[in-house]
Formats: C-alpha cells, sequence, structure tokens
C-alpha cells in the first residue's frame, strides 16, 4: 500500500473506531432502515388495512413504485436532522483531533493539507456508504412486506425503465452528495475555527439555518436602500442552488419564489452545478487555509 | 442559616461556572436576550426607514393600528417550544452536566460535596438560567417594540391598568410556567444523556432522540395498537408530557382539555390535576433517574 | 496512641464484566498514621490512582472498606471535608482564570474565603498570572493550582497523585520542602504517589509498593533498605576470596568484584577474614541500595508478579 492509501487507511480505522458516534451519526441511516422494514414486515403480518395504508404499505393488489423506495434514503441529506447529523459526524472527525488533543501526533507526521484531504475523503466514503446501504435495504427489502401484504412491487423492470431509473438514482445520490459536502464544510471550517466539537455543531447549523433565512434580511435591506433586487443574491447559496437543481429534476422548471421571482430568473442546472462546485472547493479550500496557518497548541 | 449559605454559595459556584463558559452561554443562553435586541434593532430600522406597507408586513401596526405588548410578551415564551429552541436548551444542559466530564473536573468536585446536592443545584441553576433568559427576552420585546411602534405612528396597548385586570398576568404566569416545565423535561432527557454518554454530543444526541421518540410517541403507540389488535394502546399518550403540557396550558386558560379527535374514540381527557400530577411524576421521575444514575457511577477521569 | 489517618481493610475493586473483566484490587490492607508523609508506590496500572479515586469516594470498592480517620467516606461524605487532594493530573475548567476556578471550589465546598484563595496562590507562586484563563496554563501551573485547590479547606490529610508532574527541577524541589513542611510544622498527614523514587525515598516516612493491585511491601524507608546493604570487594584471587566470604555472609560473584550482603560495621571484619586467607584486598566499598533498587527488585521479582 502507498503512502496515501495507508493515510487513507489509518482516517477510516480512526473514524469508524469511534463506534459510539458512527453508530449514532451515521450508521444511524442503514440501522434506521433495517427498523422500518421490521416495523412494516410486523403491520404487513397483522396489521389492520387502515395501519398498512398508513405505514405506505401496498396491499390487496395496488402496487408499491420500487423506485421510490431506492430513491427515499438520499432525500434524507437534504432534510434538516439529516443534515444536522453529518454536521455533527464531521465536528466529531475534525474537532474530535483537537479535543482528544491528537492534532500534535499527526501533523508532525503528514502535510496539514493531506490530512485534512484525507479526512474529507474519508468522510465522504462513509457517507455514501452509509446512504446506498439504506438505499438498498429499503430497496430490495421492501419487497417483503408488500409481498406478504399482497401488493404488487412494480413495475416490471426493463430497458427504458432501469436506464430513467439509473439516471434519477445518479442525480439524486449526486445531489444529496453535494448537500453533505456543504455541511460537511461548514462543520469541517466551524471546527478549525473553534476546536471544539460542539461549537462547530453549532455554527455548522447557525450558518445553514442563517443561509435558509437569509431571504428575509436580503428582502429588508433591498427595502430600505430601495434596491429590492438585492434579495436575488440568494440565489448564489447552496440551499437556493440545491433546491433549484430538485426542481429542475422534478419539474422541469426551476425554483422560485415570490419577491425572488419579481427580480431574477431561476439558475440554469448547469449554474447551480458550478456555484455549488465552488462552494464545496471554497468551504474546502478555506478550511484547509485555516488549519495551514494554525498554532497546534494541545 | 449555615446550611442557606451552603447551598448560596453552591448556586453561586454553578453560576459563576457556566457563565463563565461565555461562549457556551452566549450561544445557547443569551442567544434569546440578544435575538429579542436584534429583532427590535431591525424593527427600529424597519420603522425608521420602510415604506408603510413592509412596516405593516414587519408587524409594527395591525390593521387597526394597534399592536398587543401582552401577546409579544408571551410569545417570547413560545420558543422553548418550537424545535430549535429546545435542541439549543438541550445543548446548552449538556453543556452543564456533560461538560465535567469532558473537563475532568468531576474528581475536583465530588469530593467537596455529596452528588446529591450537585446534581440537584446544577438543575436549579439551569432553571435560573432559563427563567433570566426568556424573563429578559420577554421584557426586552416587551417594553423595547414601544418605540418603533410608536415611530411607525401605531398603538402599543392595551393601557397596563385594563392588562392587569384581564388575564394577562394569570396567562403570562400559566405560559412561563409551562414553557419551564417543557424545557425542565428536555434538559433531563440531556442530563440523563450525560450521565450514561459521559460526552456533550452524545448528551444532545440522546437528548434529541427522546424528545423526537416523545413527538412519535401517539404514532408509535397506534402502531402498536394496531398490530396487537387494540387500538386503545393509543390512549396511554395521555400519559406522555407533550400531551399533559398542552392539557394544562389549555385547562387553565378556560379552554377545552386537549385530545387529539384519534384520541377521543378511546379515552376521555385528562383532568386539571391528573395532568399536573403526571407532569410532577415525570420531571420528578427522571430527575431522581437521572440522581441514582450519577450516585452509582465510577468517576474514573 | 497515635491517631490513625486512614485505613484500607479488603479492599478489592473489580472493573467491567466477563471477557472485559479487570481487577485492579485485590484484598487491599493497608494503615497511614497521622503526622507523617507516608508513600505510595507501584509501577503503572497498579492500582494506586483506583485507591485513592475508592478513597476519595469517586469510585466504589467492589469489597472492602476505606476509612479517614476512622469514617467511611462513601456512608459518611462529612469527612472528605477534612482531606484535600489532587487526582491524576490537575484538571480545571479552562474558560475559567485561575483564580476564578479557585472560587468555585471553595463556594462549592462550602467554604468561600477570598483571603485564603489570595494567599494560596502566593505560596503556589501563581499570584501573578492567577487572573488568566487556566486553558493558557503550562502542565505546572496546573499543577500548582491543584495544589493551592487541595489546600482550599486547610485539610488535615492531603492525597496527591503525582504531584511533581510537569514541574521543573526547582519545582519539583520548592514541592518537597512544601510537603515536608506541611507535616513537621503544621501537623498535616500527606498521603503521596509518585513515581519518582528518589523524591519519595527523600520526603517520605513510610511507604508501600503494590503490584497487581495487591500490597508487596510496606514499612519505614529507613528499615526497608536496612537489610539491603552491600559491600563491594575487589580482591585476587577472586575465586578464593568469594569462596572464604561465603562461609559467614551471602555472597555473589559480579564480573571483576564480588557483592557481599552486609552492612558496613563488617568491612572490618571481611578484610581481617580475607587477609587471613592470604587473599590481596584492593578495595572494600560500602553500598547502599536506593528506594529505585529496592521498588525494582521487588515488582520484578517472579512472586511479586504473581501476586
Amino acid at each position: 500500500m502507498n503512502a496515501i492509501g495507508h493515510l487513507l487507511c489509518a482516517e477510516w480505522q480512526k473514524t469508524t473506531g469511534n463506534r459510539w458516534a458512527v453508530g449514532t451519526l451515521i450508521g444511524l441511516f442503514p440501522i434506521m432502515a433495517v427498523v422500518i422494514l421490521i416495523l412494516t414486515t410486523l403491520v404487513a403480518l397483522g396489521g389492520s388495512p387502515e395501519a398498512m395504508a398508513r405505514m405506505g404499505i401496498a396491499s390487496g393488489g395496488q402496487v408499491a413504485y420500487w423506485p421510490d423506495y431506492f430513491l427515499f434514503a438520499w432525500a434524507i441529506p437534504s432534510t434538516p436532522i439529516g443534515r444536522w447529523l453529518l454536521i455533527a459526524f464531521t465536528a466529531v472527525a475534525f474537532a474530535g483531533e483537537y479535543q482528544w488533543g491528537t492534532w500534535k501526533n499527526l501533523a508532525a507526521r503528514r502535510t496539514r493539507a493531506s490530512l485534512v484531504a484525507a479526512k474529507f475523503v474519508t468522510l465522504s466514503l462513509l457517507i455514501v456508504a452509509s446512504f446506498t446501504l439504506m438505499s438498498l435495504i429499503l430497496g430490495f427489502g421492501m419487497l417483503l412486506p408488500v409481498s406478504i401484504a399482497g401488493g404488487t412491487y412494480g413495475p416490471a423492470l426493463d430497458g427504458p425503465l432501469l436506464a430513467d431509473f439509473a439516471g434519477r438514482y445518479l442525480g439524486q445520490a449526486g445531489l444529496a452528495f453535494a448537500s453533505a459536502l456543504v455541511a460537511a464544510g461548514y462543520a469541517a471550517l466551524a471546527a478549525i475555527v473553534t476546536r471544539a466539537i460542539l461549537g462547530s455543531v453549532l455554527i455548522g447549523i447557525g450558518a445553514f439555518l442563517l443561509e435558509e433565512g437569509l431571504a428575509v434580511p436580503l428582502g429588508l435591506l433591498g427595502t430600505l436602500f430601495h434596491r429590492p433586487e438585492i434579495v436575488a443574491l440568494i440565489q448564489l447559496t447552496p440551499s437556493y442552488n440545491l433546491q433549484n437543481l430538485l426542481a429542475w429534476a422534478r419539474t422541469g422548471g426551476g425554483h422560485t419564489f415570490p419577491p425572488l421571482d419579481l427580480y431574477a430568473q431561476p439558475n440554469s442546472p448547469e449554474l447551480s452545478i458550478v456555484i455549488l462546485l465552488v462552494w464545496i472547493a471554497g468551504l474546502i479550500g478555506l478550511t484547509l487555509y485555516s488549519f495551514h496557518r494554525q498554532d497546534i497548541l494541545n | 442559616m449555615l446550611d442557606v449559605q451552603r447551598h448560596a454559595n453552591l448556586f453561586r459556584a454553578e453560576w459563576q461556572k457556566i457563565a463563565g463558559h461565555r461562549w457556551a452561554t452566549g450561544l445557547l443562553i443569551w442567544i434569546f436576550p440578544m435575538g429579542a435586541l436584534g429583532i427590535l434593532a431591525i424593527m427600529l430600522l424597519v420603522a425608521l426607514l420602510a415604506p408603510p406597507d413592509i412596516q405593516r408586513n414587519f408587524g409594527l401596526a395591525s390593521v387597526n393600528g394597534s399592536v398587543d405588548w401582552t401577546e409579544i410578551m408571551l410569545g417570547a415564551w413560545n420558543i422553548p417550544n418550537e424545535m430549535f429552541g429546545r435542541i439549543i436548551l438541550i445543548a446548552f444542559t449538556a453543556v452543564i452536566f456533560a461538560g465535567e466530564y469532558q473537563w475532568g473536573t468531576w474528581k475536583n468536585l465530588l469530593p467537596r460535596r455529596r452528588r446529591v446536592p450537585l446534581i440537584v443545584n446544577k438543575f436549579v441553576t439551569l432553571g435560573a438560567f432559563v427563567v433570566v433568559a426568556f424573563g429578559a427576552a420577554s421584557l426586552i420585546a416587551g417594553l423595547g417594540m414601544f418605540l418603533p411602534v410608536k415611530i411607525a405612528g401605531g398603538q402599543y396597548g392595551p393601557p397596563l391598568a385594563e392588562a392587569l385586570q384581564s388575564d394577562f398576568v394569570r396567562n403570562f404566569a400559566v405560559q412561563a410556567a409551562t414553557t419551564f416545565t417543557a424545557t425542565i423535561i428536555a434538559a433531563v432527557y440531556a442530563a440523563l444523556g450525560a450521565m450514561l454518554t459521559h460526552s456533550i454530543l452524545g448528551s444532545i444526541m440522546i437528548g434529541i432522540g427522546l424528545m423526537i421518540l416523545e413527538l412519535f410517541s401517539m404514532g408509535i403507540f397506534a402502531l402498536l395498537g394496531s398490530l396487537f389488535g387494540h387500538p386503545e394502546i393509543v390512549g396511554l399518550y395521555q400519559l406522555m408530557p407533550s400531551y399533559n403540557l398542552s392539557n394544562v396550558a389549555s385547562l387553565i386558560t378556560h379552554q377545552p382539555s386537549v385530545n387529539p379527535p384519534f384520541l377521543l374514540n378511546y379515552v376521555a381527557p385528562n383532568s386539571l390535576e391528573l395532568s399536573v400530577l403526571i407532569l410532577f411524576v415525570w420531571v420528578f421521575g427522571l430527575m431522581t433517574l437521572t440522581v441514582l444514575l450519577f450516585r452509582r457511577q465510577d468517576v474514573t477521569f | 496512641m497515635t491517631e490513625i489517618a486512614l485505613r484500607l481493610h479488603h479492599v478489592a475493586k473489580t472493573f467491567g464484566r466477563g471477557k472485559k473483566q479487570v481487577q485492579a484490587l485485590k484484598n487491599l490492607d493497608l494503615e497511614v498514621q497521622a503526622g507523617q508523609v507516608y508513600g505510595f508506590l507501584g509501577p503503572n496500572g497498579a492500582g494506586k490512582t483506583t485507591t485513592i479515586r475508592i478513597l476519595l469516594d469517586l469510585i466504589r470498592p467492589t469489597r472492602g472498606q476505606a476509612a479517614i480517620y476512622g469514617r467511611d467516606p462513601r456512608r459518611d461524605h462529612g469527612v472528605l471535608g477534612q482531606v484535600g487532594a489532587i487526582v491524576e493530573g490537575a484538571a480545571f475548567y479552562p474558560f475559567l482564570s485561575g483564580r476564578r476556578n479557585l472560587e468555585v471550589l471553595a463556594r462549592t465546598g462550602g467554604a468561600y474565603d477570598r483571603g485564603r484563595i489570595d494567599s494560596l496562590l502566593e505560596q503556589v507562586g501563581l499570584a501573578e498570572r492567577a487572573g488568566q484563563y487556566v486553558r493558557g496554563y503550562s502542565t505546572g501551573m496546573k499543577q500548582r493550582l491543584g495544589l493551592a485547590a487541595a489546600l482550599l479547606s486547610d485539610p488535615d490529610l492531603l492525597i496527591l497523585d503525582e504531584p511533581t508532574n510537569g514541574l521543573d527541577p526547582a519545582g519539583i524541589q520548592e514541592m518537597r520542602v512544601f510537603i515536608r513542611d506541611l507535616v513537621d510544622r503544621h501537623g498535616k498527614t500527606v498521603f503521596l504517589s509518585s513515581h519518582i523514587l528518589s523524591e519519595i525515598e527523600q520526603v517520605c516516612d513510610r511507604v508501600a509498593i503494590i503490584n497487581q493491585g495487591a500490597l508487596v511491601r510496606e514499612g519505614a524507608v529507613a528499615d526497608l533498605l536496612a537489610g539491603s546493604a552491600e559491600l563491594r570487594v575487589e580482591a585476587a584471587p577472586l575465586a578464593h576470596a568469594a569462596e572464604v566470604l561465603a562461609a559467614r555472609w551471602p555472597v555473589q560473584p559480579n564480573g571483576q568484584s564480588i557483592t557481599v550482603r552486609a552492612d558496613r560495621a563488617a568491612i572490618p571484619e571481611v578484610v581481617r577474614a580475607l587477609v587471613a586467607a592470604e587473599v590481596d584486598v584492593f578495595q572494600v566499598v560500602s553500598q547502599r541500595q536506593t528506594l529505585e533498587d529496592y521498588f525494582l527488585s521487588v515488582t520484578q521479582s517472579p512472586e511479586a508478579n504473581h501476586a
């Protein structure tokens, strides 16, 4: 194994060795999938038709649309709770080194850039592994309760459906991954600045909330300075562009809302992708830069 | 007398310690009065610079040109009932309880004082911080909004005497008391998490997890009822803190008792006395559990 | 009759369950009389800190009883008011100043006295930096603050776990003088756990050595080392000299010399015996075993390792 391989392997061992954090912050997603599966199977076995309907189990000849089960997992990183958990996980990975006083052991052995890069790569791998596993568990597993309840797991797989599903799956997974990386970027930068897990979590969550509520202060500033078009600056934020891409994928049109629709057209998907890439690269770059210049005191 | 002095000293020590953690208190508790100040500053800017339609959008003057300060003062006490407010308070509790493990400071405290007063004192201090922070936020918002409303040309009512004659004081006390109880219950979840995980993040995760579990408890009970063919199991929801908090708040303000339609098929709503009793059992039960866990714990770091 | 400051009776402690079970202490018996410096020695993982934590009611023993001035700290927590301690390195709130940390601890104990805090900060040499956040303190400064914290309630018994960790040589010497002074002039009792055996040898009246959770040796420092005096004899022919001396004393060949288990008073007799046997004597030197030698001999012997 070469030096980079060893570094990644070390990071993986270290991160997954913190079983408690991995279990509750990232392993939670596949575990949740198993719990959902068990619950739905139990309901399918003994529940009333109303209970099955409430649990969304197709019964008595109804059709369960399996691509939805596969795609469900990838919607989680864009929800507040999913994002907060990913922020907490990133905070443990980055700020944990300050808390445990272990940066001093690592910084002497490798360049700081490679250490931070290894953390981002490992986090990405774990995130992809966790949500892929959840997606597979739900996608294949839900066949069981649906079959027990007498529903149909459809539609039948054929070439065009597979191509369409693969496209949607990759799009959704890519979007989720981008969302997770933005969250990780905020948390990692906050970890370097605050050197504390809790500080990193709070600032990471705060940054997201600030970004999502940005329309209000921008609208206010626009009103106060008689430049209402300032609100269009929201189109530069990651949250807007993630929602915009989602809207393009779902409806074929971009994401907008009043009063934004009065002053700007929605971003094109290409522009949104570029803006997201700039954010991700910018946050990771800023994390690297801050860490590079930092005195390690403990 | 000496005993009172010792308790006062213990409370003061805890207050000094928590307040000294400026970063945590700033972000997790003083953020509420500071947020009230921030909102006030924005309102002043709007009152001074924005056109009337924007001022109306910001609630500076209602349709009949009057803003009710009693509602503003009561509104501040609603923040801990919101999900984000509750999570922030869980994080604050986690710092207070799990921080001692993280800083390795339990070993300094335990030889100086018995475990029970140490833990009880943490709850008391937490309660004091919550009352001060939300009391201040409520006062800042209630008194401060007078200025932007007046600048915008609105009426700030009702007159104090009229408010006192109406149910304001009672409503305020009820709102504050139910919010306080809800906060303490969320805090005890986090404190239990701290005793079990010895870590701030772990405590927050367990606190939030238990809070979410409680939120979904009615659904869980309904599911269990459906599975076992006993739909009346859903009635167990009436034992949960959130149900009883809403029920108490509703009954004290002379409104009908709370009962989701789904629940009505199986059980009658709890009486005021029963709800208060159930809340009492929850708060003291969870606190006792925290104390018991801590009493039996080996402090090895 | 001298008062017993601290007593452990058949104290055992087991951590964990099943395969992860670790027996940290095995029926430990110990008695420390008031008015002395008592050294508590043992290799890493021997159970020293576990013992100290039991005494301070931080952990509960699986079996047996601990007593401080005859009172069980578990049942009668008030007795810990007579105890000051530093446990496994001093730990403080990093976001508070040194002085504020002491204030918090004093108030927690129910006895806040600003004058005493000032005086203690002066005594441990931290008066000038007492206003700074502890997060900026060096290990040695934290240790000094730990000593001040231990002395806050003017305790009769001080339990100090590795108090010289992180101190510079001058600081170590100051600490030694300080500890002796506490006992000799102020009548305190000090229970001192340390790895620096030369320090223990210089400052302690009695020592206990534990290994793998069990007591290996206990006694006055002078008594423990008394029976271990040795003479190094250089003579020729060496084999004949060894044969002559072996008739009266335990002898061990040691390269170009032989080691005789005898004290300094035996030197004339040794020389006479060798001269009488026509052995040429070049040098006879009295060697006293240090506490370090003694410690290593008792903790590394096979019997100690199977204790």
